[in-house]
């Protein structure tokens, strides 16, 4: 995200109890770890978001699964990519899902690179599409 | 006696005191929304509003646990 301060993205930072030192709210310091100004954060003691988002998973082509991570039947430590223009629901399109999220950084990175390149210059973007002539 | 007692009493407001501080949420940073607590009935309708509000762009919705 401080590579990119100008790219439009709006960050929901979801913090939910899932070791068993998660007994308390995120503190400033554990707050302060996600400083970007794009970035919202909450607090889901009751995990409502992750129960919110396993339907959204189902609903997922097989090869596109999230492979990590479930913990105590939850979803933790995902980076979920949504795409402009969705409005949430079961069916929300889902633009990338992978965890944990250290290890999915990368990924992410280069997926809103090419969405930020094809937005500037479509034709290239659609030059990529398979099938296309 | 009284002593003791009075020791007692600085731990237990001691303890106190740091169990309240540890169990309120911290200060989100500078230009950041305050933290939202989702609960309640109306827990995932906070989210969602949020989620929804910033449909004109990208959402990444990050999981995290806070330790």
């Amino acid at each position: 995200m401080q590579e990119n301060p100008n790219r439009k993205l709006r960050v929901l930072v979801v913090w939910e109890p899932i070791l068993t030192t998660d007994w308390a709210p995120p503190s400033g310091g554990t707050l302060a770890r996600i400083s970007d100004v794009r970035a919202e954060q909450f607090w889901d003691r009751d995990h409502v978001v992750a129960s919110s988002l396993a339907p959204i998973a189902q609903h997922l082509p097989s090869a596109r699964q999230p492979g990590c991570c479930i913990q105590r039947g939850f979803y933790w430590d995902d980076a979920i990519l949504f795409p402009a223009g969705s409005i949430w629901s079961a069916s929300l399109p889902v633009s990338f899902w992978d965890g944990p999220v250290v290890n999915a950084l990368h990924a992410l990175q280069n997926l809103l690179d090419e969405q930020t390149n094809n937005a500037q210059n479509p034709r290239s973007g659609a030059a990529h599409e398979p099938g296309s002539p | 006696m009284k002593k003791k007692a009075s020791i007692a009493l600085a731990l237990a407001a001691v303890l106190l005191l740091a169990a309240a501080y540890l169990s309120s949420p911290g200060r989100a940073p500078h230009g950041q929304p305050p933290l939202v607590s989702l609960s309640g009935s109306h827990a995932f309708a906070d989210f969602q509003h949020a989620f929804d509000a910033g449909a004109g762009v990208p959402r990444l919705v990050l999981l995290l646990s806070p330790t």
